[in-house]
């Protein structure tokens, strides 16, 4: 069996010890031991088959992804199954089905949810619409109003999942349309800035004692100093996110960055290239309550699908 | 909302693993995350039942798109940072087409280049297939009006971010100057109105453009871009030729 391994070189130890508000709904239930397994695509772009030749010969297919993420369901009885967007276009399947073909075949999977990415307005609102009736899974976007136009109530801004006893808020984030998608494509969506939005998020899922706060973000990893919003400028300005799964720039990362804001809250964020060349997992345990020691469980990587 | 502090420390362990641990008061629970991506390559088996959803839909397509349309002499690539053969092939018939298409003389065409031509054509028969993989967006073709001034400030724009394929313009790239501009061979009249052929996609600002939005707008039809090469492969089979276009080198550069 030969694998390529995404083995997290660094073997420095670092540590760097920062201050943030608690989430205090954990004080609500017993949450020690409990595990939450996430799994995540972004930027599919209609890949259905694997690649027929190039430098990603025989990766991805949604075949095989569903594959992995049943042998990973039979051993992870509480997991999240989330996509960050951009499900459409890209093959062939997108140009003749409009999509329908991925979301039946996502939804086979049990997708939990997926964002609004800016592909998916490429049939316009109609052909989202259209596509929509083939998702057994909601569409989270929190940035982007729909509420004048033809889908309008059929997408949320977010969702609590309960997953035994721990509660998940898993909110989406879309990136500006102007200038990125044909303004014919989108209508009236009105587009809204999504660190004003973020914050409103992680108040309201705070308020409804979330004990874990996941973005879905479709804006993009990082954009150096420009104001562009972008993943690394959302945990910096926006705290109590604990993870930020990106997509839009189909960002292949060694490793999830952990970025420390300057109020002190980290966030981790990640991206898992495109195409549903690989699949992202990220374990959360909550172990022992805290009494000055630090104390954690390490999770063995099994990257065997 | 309660502030109680909590403390997080990251640590990476020696294991390999990547963790995120918060050290907290009584009360909270320590987090930790480990990473572990899978992978999707041929070890993984296909799922049945997935296949048995795409299969119908799979057939359908390989009859559509497996279509022979046309025939190319050599591979045509994005390979090169102003002009490529692909490149070449797809301003040219952009220029062309619209005077069939649109019925209006174009002087200038310009394409999203290295990231809107997403796949080669290569040597041998070419299918309606490899078109979409070639352009698989549904940009629509767009005309535009500018002034000569303007033209210049554009093709300087392009030859200094060398972001797009521009035909059929000439000049010379002395670090970040360019010199003997050149618009079919002709300088650039400063007070003339130039028609652009463009998608959408650039005209909307999209990859820097963003000169492109306020220009004016000729009223077309709507035309798809990959209908364009689709409809200029097909002619040029039907009329018993092979798809094949040289670089013109009309670009040079130099150091300053």
């Amino acid at each position: 069996m030969k694998r390529r391994e995404f083995l997290i070189k660094s073997m420095v130890a670092s540590a760097s010890v920062a201050v943030s508000p608690l989430i205090l709904s954990s004080c609500q239930t017993d949450l020690k031991g409990k595990k939450l397994t996430i799994l995540h695509t972004n930027d599919m772009h209609s890949h259905i088959d694997p690649f027929e030749d190039g430098r990603y010969k025989g990766l991805g297919g949604m075949s095989a992804r569903a594959s992995a993420i049943k042998k990973i369901r039979s051993t992870e009885g509480n997991l999240l199954l989330l996509d960050v967007g951009d499900v459409f276009q890209g093959t062939p399947y997108f140009n003749m089905f409009g999509g329908e073909l991925e979301l039946k075949l996502m939804s086979e999977m049990q997708y939990d949810a997926t964002t609004v990415g800016n592909h998916e307005f490429d049939n316009g609102l109609d052909g989202l619409k259209y596509a929509m009736q083939f998702a057994s899974f909601p569409y989270l976007s929190a940035n982007y109003d729909f509420s004048k136009n033809t889908i309008a109530g059929q997408v949320q801004p977010y969702k609590i999942f309960n997953k035994n006893g721990i509660k998940v808020g898993v909110f989406g984030l879309g990136v500006k349309l102007e200038g990125l998608v044909n303004a014919k494509m989108y209508g009236n969506t009105v587009y809204m800035d999504p660190i004003a939005v973020a914050n409103e998020m992680v108040q309201e899922l705070t308020a409804k004692k979330c004990d874990l706060i996941i973005c879905l973000s479709h804006m993009g990893y990082d954009y150096g100093e420009s104001d562009i919003p972008s993943d690394k400028k959302l945990a910096k300005e926006v705290s109590e996110i604990d993870i930020i799964l990106g997509g839009h720039t189909h960002t292949f990362m060694d490793e999830p960055l952990l970025l420390t804001n300057p109020d002190g809250f980290t966030t981790a964020i990640n991206q898992v290239g495109w195409a549903g060349i690989n699949l992202g997992r990220i374990d959360v345990v909550f172990t022992s309550k805290g009494k000055g020691a630090v104390a954690f469980k390490p999770i063995p990587i099994t990257n065997k699908a | 909302m309660t502030l109680l502090k909590q403390a997080r420390k990251i640590n990476r362990s020696l294991y390999l693993f990547i963790f995120l641990v918060a050290c907290s008061s009584p009360g909270t629970y320590d987090i930790s995350y480990s990473w572990s991506p899978v992978e999707i390559n041929p070890d993984v088996r296909g799922s049945e039942s997935i296949e048995a959803i795409i299969v119908p839909y799979r057939a359908r397509l390989d009859s559509i798109m497996d279509e022979v349309i046309g025939y190319a002499t050599h591979d045509l690539t994005t390979e090169g940072q102003y002009e490529s053969t692909l490149g070449t092939f797809v301003t040219k018939l952009s220029k062309e087409q619209s005077a069939t298409s649109f019925k209006k003389e174009v002087d200038v065409a310009i394409m999203n280049h290295h990231g809107g031509l997403r796949a080669p054509i290569n040597e041998g028969p070419i299918t309606l297939g490899d078109v979409f993989e070639l352009m698989p967006f549904e940009n629509e073709m767009v005309l535009l009006e500018i002034t000569g001034d303007d033209l210049t400030e554009l093709i300087k724009f392009i030859g200094q971010s060398g972001r797009s394929m521009i035909w059929p313009v000439s000049f010379h790239v002395s670090g970040t100057t360019l010199l003997n501009i050149r618009v079919d061979g002709k300088e650039v009249v400063s007070d003339k109105i130039y028609m652009i052929s463009t998608s959408d996609y650039l005209a909307n600002g999209g990859s820097g453009f963003s000169m492109l939005k306020p220009l004016n707008r000729v009223d077309v039809p709507p035309v798809k871009l990959r209908d364009m090469i689709v409809q200029e492969i097909r002619e040029q089979t039907a009329r018993g030729d092979s798809i094949r276009t040289d670089i013109a080198n009309f670009i040079t550069v130099s150091e300053p």
